[in-house]
C-alpha cells in the first residue's frame, strides 16, 4: 500500500501501517501520517492498541515452547512409534 | 567444546521439545509427529555431517526448522496467490473513503489485561485462531512471525515480493484480530 506524499491517510491504509509496525520500523513520513490519523480516529487507535496486545500475546506463546513441563507433550504411544522407526532406520 | 551425538537417547531427551516446537508452528498433531520423525531420521542420516559445533538439541531443531519451511514452501507454491484488495471492513463513510464500517470496526476489548497472557484458555484460543488462518496467509505469517525468519528469506522461500509479504501479513493479522474478538472478547 503506497501512502507516499499524502497528509491524510484512510483507515485501510492506517491499519496497514499499524500491522507493518509490529514487524518493522516505519519511515518518518509513515510515522507522521499514522500519528496524525490516530489523533482523529478512535477505531484505529483501538486497532493499534489491540495489535500491540496481540503481538505481546504471540511472543508469550512462543516463549512457552522452551518451558519444560507445559501441557503439550508426546504421548507414550507416539514415542514408542518413534523409537521403533528410529531403530529400524539404524539397522 | 565438541559435542557428541547419541541417537539412542533422542526420543527421551528431545521428542517433547521438538513436538512442542512443531505443533506451535503447524497446529496439527499428526503432522507435527511426522515432522519430528522426519527430523530424527534426517538426523541419523546426517550423523557423519555433524561437526560438533552446536549441541544436539540445537542441531535437531535446525533440521526441524528446515522441514517446517519446506512444508510451507510446498504449500504456498501449490496455490494461487490472490491479493485482491477488496476488504469488507472498510468503505465510504460520509466524506471519507475506506473508513471502518461501523459494524466491522474493532470493538472494545473489555476484559483485556496483561494477566490474560498467562491464562490457559486465552492461549488456547490464540493458538486455535492461528491454526484457523486461511492457508494463503498462514505460510507467510508462520515463517515471519512464529519462526522469526528475516523478511528477505521469507520472500525467497515463498517466492513472493516484499510488498506481497506485507499484504499477506496484514491480512493474517486482521483475521487473527477478528478471531480473538469473536472467540474471547465478545
Amino acid at each position: 500500500m503506497d501512502t507516499k506524499g499524502k497528509m491524510m491517510i484512510t483507515c485501510k491504509e492506517a491499519t496497514f501501517l499499524i500491522s507493518k509496525e509490529q514487524q518493522d520500523k516505519l519511515s518518518f513520513a509513515e510515522k507522521m501520517q499514522l500519528k496524525f490519523h490516530l489523533l482523529m480516529c478512535k477505531y484505529c487507535r483501538r486497532f493499534a492498541d489491540q495489535m500491540n496486545f496481540m503481538t505481546k500475546a504471540i511472543r508469550k506463546m512462543k516463549e512457552r515452547v522452551d518451558e519444560k513441563g507445559v501441557d503439550i507433550t508426546m504421548s507414550e504411544e507416539q514415542k514408542q512409534r518413534l523409537s521403533k522407526k528410529l531403530s529400524e532406520a539404524k539397522k | 567444546m565438541n559435542h557428541q551425538l547419541n541417537p539412542d537417547s533422542w526420543v527421551d531427551a528431545y521428542a517433547d521439545y521438538l513436538y512442542r516446537y512443531a505443533i506451535s508452528r503447524v497446529s496439527n498433531a499428526e503432522l507435527a509427529e511426522d515432522l519430528v520423525q522426519e527430523t530424527f531420521l534426517a538426523g541419523i542420516k546426517g550423523l557423519a555431517a555433524f561437526e560438533g559445533k552446536s549441541n544436539e538439541r540445537t542441531w535437531l531443531t535446525a533440521i526441524l526448522k528446515r522441514k517446517i519451511i519446506d512444508y510451507y514452501r510446498k504449500k504456498s507454491n501449490a496455490m494461487e496467490l490472490s491479493l485482491e484488495s477488496e476488504d469488507e471492513r472498510f468503505g465510504k463513510q460520509g466524506m471519507m473513503n475506506d473508513h471502518w464500517i461501523e459494524s466491522r470496526a474493532p470493538k472494545e476489548w473489555q476484559s483485556r489485561s496483561d494477566e490474560m497472557l498467562e491464562n490457559k484458555e486465552f492461549k488456547a484460543i490464540l493458538q486455535a485462531c492461528i491454526a484457523r488462518l486461511p492457508e494463503k496467509w498462514a505460510s507467510c505469517f508462520i515463517l515471519r512471525v512464529m519462526e522469526e525468519m528475516k523478511g528477505e528469506e521469507v520472500c525467497k522461500e515463498l517466492n513472493i515480493t516484499s510488498s506481497n509479504m506485507w499484504v499477506l501479513l496484514h491480512r493474517a493479522r486482521l483475521q487473527l484480530r477478528d478471531c480473538l474478538e469473536k472467540g474471547w472478547f465478545k
